[in-house]
């Protein structure tokens, strides 16, 4: 019993109920600090082949000799029919593949995003594997413009090089698709996409074709990304492409697979994120670390290997960097081995890890590991909205007596006589009082908010290209007056209490943390990074700028008008917080820092949004935004409640 | 603002019901792929309730087949009679025609909810008036908390035939409530040859029905209706000396169950004049008892027995069935002075425990406690402990874990779709992600279960004894 009493008593102590914004803070800061400190030793770990099938680097690879001759005919070949065009083109690349005796296969398609047509033609071919049975297969992948719109001249000729080499060995027991995409990113995505559709027809949701040959199911999916002209060019590094779209990930072991025949078996260096000089110490790891975070939250494709993702099918690019010694024999037969490897598989790959954060070629940080960044960062509004929500079921807050204060005032008015038992005691009003919760308006307000929040999604992508800068400009504008406006209604018209208010911060936070922390096991980066810049939302509290100084805090009155100033200040500085960290400044503020122009990434976003999937705007307008808007409300209503 | 507010006063139950359906086929107009899209969904589709599979079934019967021999098809033979009325949900007109129907449906329910909640069954029994009787849902309310549920909406959508079930199960309290024997054991009666398991609502609903019949024979009394608490006793002691007029319980209870047996063996034999067969009777109703389809749902089941040796599964199906069974009489002889509290637990135990279970029926069960929502929090009693020298006053209320239960199903009803998601398309989660989701799920229902239980026991005990009112759980 004494126990139990003391644990009640602290759950109605005052201390308790001042714990929450700190306790809040103290989340968002350790999630914060959290990230940094994977790159240390002890939270992350070397990389290891797990699954036994893979057998990475231990064939001995026969490509070279004459293939190099072969080789260098087919890059001569592709160079002089690179001015083609397109359909002489195909028509030139179809007859190759011919000669080789595997039977070619085209599909066109055609996305149209905010008055731009994106088309183009996938061609690609099947090796039937003579030890196959057409259930499975893996995919060789060369597109004809890699990810920054060059010519992929080497990577095509290696391509066929490597199909007409391929289909001499009687090994392989998957088949092989070769595809040789217009570009890098839509065609994969039109090809994957139609692999995978049980629909007959062509696709009129996506105007993405069918396709006339299939094979089995993919177990893997390599791209060679080797933009390198008639007269060859030796490279140092190959940088291993590795984001999905929606930041998902391939499982870990193609990436070792890739990395240790590579690095153990050619000699050749590997590097992430175009990182060539990597010491494997803290900087270079933490830099690795923030471009992978980046390029995840952003959700969008970064190769031919991004398309595969969603469809559960494990892929990489490989892309050559630098200057060096290593030639495309070199990358033959790194890709070769990494063949040989995936044909080796029994089932899919399962064995290693699907979430992970890459600090090096070599270095890993495994879920267990970084998830409770995200996780504490989530939770932070949870907490922030439990205890709003336990502080509306408390009386007004007129003025918050002091415990055991002999306040005057206290004594007259606050004090309420219980009998019980024989005893009788006098105690504050404010602890027994418990007013009944006004859910309606505050449930209607924060419905109505997420609703709002289809206009901007559809609204950037469905105009034309040349008004989306436009488009933004003007939601930016209507996001700074929307709040005011709702809460002038809300306060005024609807005459909502300052319990009502935090109510619907309560919810408003409830929904937020719900759907960061469901986030933050699909496309972890993003959920850290909304989660961060939403972060002062916790914080917001109805202004009391101008109101009577008993409706300011113990502190101010205190500390008299010096205080209250004190404490405008800190409330101007939380507004102007506010107002800075909002959906359209950020991204106003994305484009000054990677000095690209608004209409290009807008533009962009739209083509991720129709073409490839990419549910990054929804994050933004229907998670953050609404709670964003939502936080406004909770703080011009303080400012609103005074004009009145 | 102020006319709408209007219209709102005047006609409170039209504006209600027009905006519940109103908003069900809107968002089955605007997003045209949305209805499809839920009935695919594991949370609210189970193998025993899809509307695919009632698709599946009507083609087989329509081209002259039995539509319980591929195993696929487990729903009862006259939701074929009725479906092959309605046009193939497949194009867009059959989509909002069957849309209607389950709007329809839903507002059948609410209506039902509607006149329990103003029954007043809920507050004021034979033996027993509630001392929270003044703070009684209002019946519009909790109408509205059916059509506005977030689940029963999507359950709406993704039409699952546990709608029928729900929406008869919710015909058979209304009726009860209005006294009305034979058709409330119709209704129930059709409800458990829907789906099964509403049988465990029998003893329940046939003590509520007992219950209003004695109210009706001993209204003849002057009656004091006023909330004042402390009146109850005499209440309860004025009505017990009335027995006289009171109908026997034992031939009620025979008359009860005897109408349901006959009902149900008509619908029955009414099935079989559809059918080539009997073979319905085992796909239908043996389903439920051996689980022969570990499709995954949110209940609690699928998981245990995908993992259960053979050996041991007959004797676990066993424990599970008789788990749930055990819990019918004894919320009947405990709720003795509040039936309706006792029916609502039963529904609440059906829609945790069944072995298909599906954020439909939950819902449909979360909604229908606001008929005990006189129970709810709100009631605030100050506590006092002495320990030592100090005493401390405390707040306790009778609902005590409503917010962090709800905020629990909010985050599994996130959590939920994307687990799934992870484990069967993206191939990068497993099968325990989302068991552990259905795990989450589950306690917070049993959650929100177990609190109504200690209410409405506690509203039980302060009517007896006045004076215990505010005393914390641990001094009784």
């Amino acid at each position: 019993m004494p126990l139990l009493a003391r644990l009640l008593t602290l759950r109605n102590s005052p201390l308790l109920l001042q714990l929450p914004p700190f306790a809040s803070a103290l989340c968002i800061v350790v999630g914060i600090a959290w990230l940094f400190i994977l790159p240390l030793d002890e939270y992350s770990r070397q990389t290891y082949v797990s699954e036994n099938a893979i057998l990475p680097g231990q064939v001995h690879t026969y490509f070279g000799g004459s293939e190099h001759n072969v080789f260098r005919a087919y890059r001569q070949e592709v160079y002089g029919i690179s001015g083609w065009d397109e359909r002489d083109r195909l028509n030139a690349v179809e007859s190759v593949i011919r000669d080789i005796g595997l039977k070619p296969a085209r599909q066109d398609y055609r996305y149209t995003v905010a008055g731009e047509d994106i088309e183009g033609t996938n061609l690609y071919t099947i090796l039937q594997g003579p030890r196959a049975d057409a259930t499975e297969a893996m995919v060789l992948i060369a597109a004809w413009r890699n990810f920054d719109g060059q010519v992929n001249f080497s990577g095509v000729a290696l391509v066929l090089t490597l199909a007409r080499y391929f289909k001499r060995w009687s090994i392989w027991s998957k088949d092989i698709i070769v595809l040789i995409p217009s570009d890098s990113t839509y065609g994969p995505e039109a090809w994957v996409s139609a692999y995978h559709s049980t629909a007959t027809e062509v696709t009129s949701s996506r105007n993405v074709s069918e396709l006339p040959i299939k094979a089995g199911a993919l177990q893997a999916a390599v791209a060679i990304d080797y933009p390198v002209g008639p007269w060859g060019h030796r490279f140092d590094k190959l940088d291993i492409l590795y984001d999905g779209i929606n930041g998902a990930l391939p499982n870990l072991d193609l990436l070792n697979t890739a990395v240790s025949i590579a690095n153990g078996q050619m000699g050749i260096g590997c590097s992430l994120h175009g990182i060539t000089a990597h010491s494997d110490k803290y900087p270079d790891r933490l830099k690795i670390l923030t471009k992978g975070v980046i390029t995840q939250s952003a959700g969008h494709a970064t190769g031919p290997h991004s398309a595969f993702m969603p469809y559960h099918v494990d892929a990489i690019t490989l892309k050559t960097l630098g200057d060096g010694w290593h030639d495309e024999m070199s990358l033959g037969r790194t890709t070769e081995s990494i063949f040989r490897s995936i044909n080796n598989l029994l089932e899919h790959l399962h064995q290693s890890f699907f979430f992970y954060i890459l600090l090096g070629a070599q270095r890993f940080v495994s879920i267990g590991n970084y998830l409770p960044a995200a996780m504490l960062i989530a939770g932070n509004f949870t907490v922030t909205a439990l205890a709003l929500w336990v502080q509306s079921g408390r009386a007004p807050i007129a003025s918050s007596p002091k415990s055991g204060s002999t306040n005057k005032q206290l004594q007259e008015g606050q004090l309420e006589v219980v009998k019980t038992a024989g005893a009788i005691v006098l105690i504050p009003k404010q602890a027994t009082r418990t007013v009944q919760r006004q859910l309606f308006v505050p449930v209607l307000a924060v419905l109505a908010v997420h609703l709002l929040g289809i206009l901007p999604i559809q609204a950037l992508n469905t105009l034309n290209r040349a008004y989306l800068s436009l488009g933004l400009r003007i939601i930016a504008a209507i996001s700074y007056i929307l709040p005011a406006f709702i809460a002038i209604i809300l306060v005024r018209g609807v005459k909502v209490s300052r319990q009502q208010i935090q109510i619907m911060q309560s919810f408003s936070l409830l929904l937020l943390g719900a759907a960061l922390s469901t986030l933050a096991t699909l496309n972890f980066s993003l959920a850290f990074v909304v989660g961060v810049l939403a972060a002062p939302l916790s914080f917001v509290r109805p202004l009391s700028i101008g109101r009577r100084s008993s409706n300011g805090s113990d502190v101010a009155i205190a500390m008299g008008s010096m205080g209250r100033y004190g404490q405008y200040l800190v409330e101007i500085l939380g507004a102007l917080t506010w107002t800075a960290v909002s959906p359209p400044t950020v991204l106003y503020a994305m484009t000054w820092y990677f000095d690209k122009d608004m209409q290009w990434m807008l533009l962009e976003m739209a083509k991720g949004w129709h073409a490839q999937g990419v549910y990054t705007p929804l994050v933004i307008w229907s998670i953050w935004w609404p709670a964003w808007i939502l936080g406004g409300i909770v703080l011009v209503a303080g400012a609103a409640e005074r004009v009145e | 603002m102020t006319s709408l507010r209007k219209v709102y006063d005047d006609h409170p139950k039209t504006v209600v019901f027009a905006s519940g359906a109103l908003i069900r086929i809107l968002a089955a107009l605007v997003f045209p792929r949305l209805p499809d899209l839920l009935t695919l969904r594991p949370e609210i589709s189970t193998p025993v309730n899809s509307f695919k599979r009632l698709q599946e079934g009507l083609f087989l019967h329509e081209r002259g087949l039995d539509p319980y021999d591929g195993g696929i098809f487990h729903q009862a033979p006259l939701l074929l009679s009725l479906f092959s009325l309605v046009p193939n949900p497949s194009s867009w007109i059959g989509r909002l025609i069957s849309i209607v129907l389950y709007t329809g449906l839903d507002l059948l329910s609410a209506d039902c909810l509607y006149s329990i909640a103003d029954s007043g069954a809920g507050y004021k029994t034979r033996l027993f008036t509630s001392p929270r009787s003044d703070r009684v849902w209002k019946p519009i309310s909790v109408a509205a908390a059916y059509l506005f549920n977030p689940y029963t909406l999507l359950a709406c959508l993704g039409r699952p035939t546990s709608v029928f079930t729900t929406t008869l199960i919710l015909l058979s309290i209304s009726h009860a409530c209005q006294r009305q024997t034979v058709t409330a054991a119709f209704a129930l009666a059709m409800a458990s040859y829907n789906s099964f398991h509403p049988i465990l609502l029998l003893p329940p609903v046939g003590l509520l029905c007992y219950d209003r019949l004695c109210i009706n024979s001993s209204n003849s009394q002057p009656f004091t209706t006023n909330g004042d608490t402390s009146f109850a006793p005499q209440n309860g002691i004025k009505i017990s000396t009335d027995q006289r007029n009171h109908p026997q319980p034992l031939p009620f209870a025979l008359k009860f169950t005897t109408t349901f047996t006959v009902f149900l063996t008509f619908l029955l034999l009414l099935s079989r004049l559809i059918l080539p067969s009997w073979n319905f009777l085992p796909a239908v109703y043996l389903t439920p008892l051996t689980l022969p389809d570990l499709t995954p749902n949110p209940g609690l089941w699928w998981y245990f027995f995908i993992e259960m040796f053979d050996a041991f599964r007959s004797f676990f199906l066993g424990v599970f069935a008789l788990h749930m069974l055990s819990y019918s009489v004894p919320f009947c002889l405990r709720f003795q002075k509040q039936p309706l509290v006792a029916v609502v637990l039963m529904m609440g135990v059906v829609a945790i425990f069944e072995p298909y279970a599906n954020a439909g029926t939950a819902g449909a069960w979360l909604s229908s406690l606001g008929l005990v929502g006189h129970l709810f929090e709100g009631e605030y009693h100050v506590l006092l402990i002495s320990y030592g020298p100090i005493n401390v006053a405390l707040v306790s209320s009778a609902y005590r874990y409503t917010f962090p239960a709800l905020a629990a199903l909010l985050y599994s009803t996130f959590l939920g779709p994307a687990f799934h998601h992870l484990w069967i398309y993206a191939g990068s989660g497993n099968a325990n992600f989302f068991y552990a989701i259905t795990l989450v799920w589950s306690l917070a229902l049993l959650i929100i279960l177990t609190d109504t239980v200690y209410s409405a026991l506690r509203d039980e005990w302060e009517a007896e004894r006045p004076e215990g009112k505010g005393k914390d759980v641990g001094q009784i």
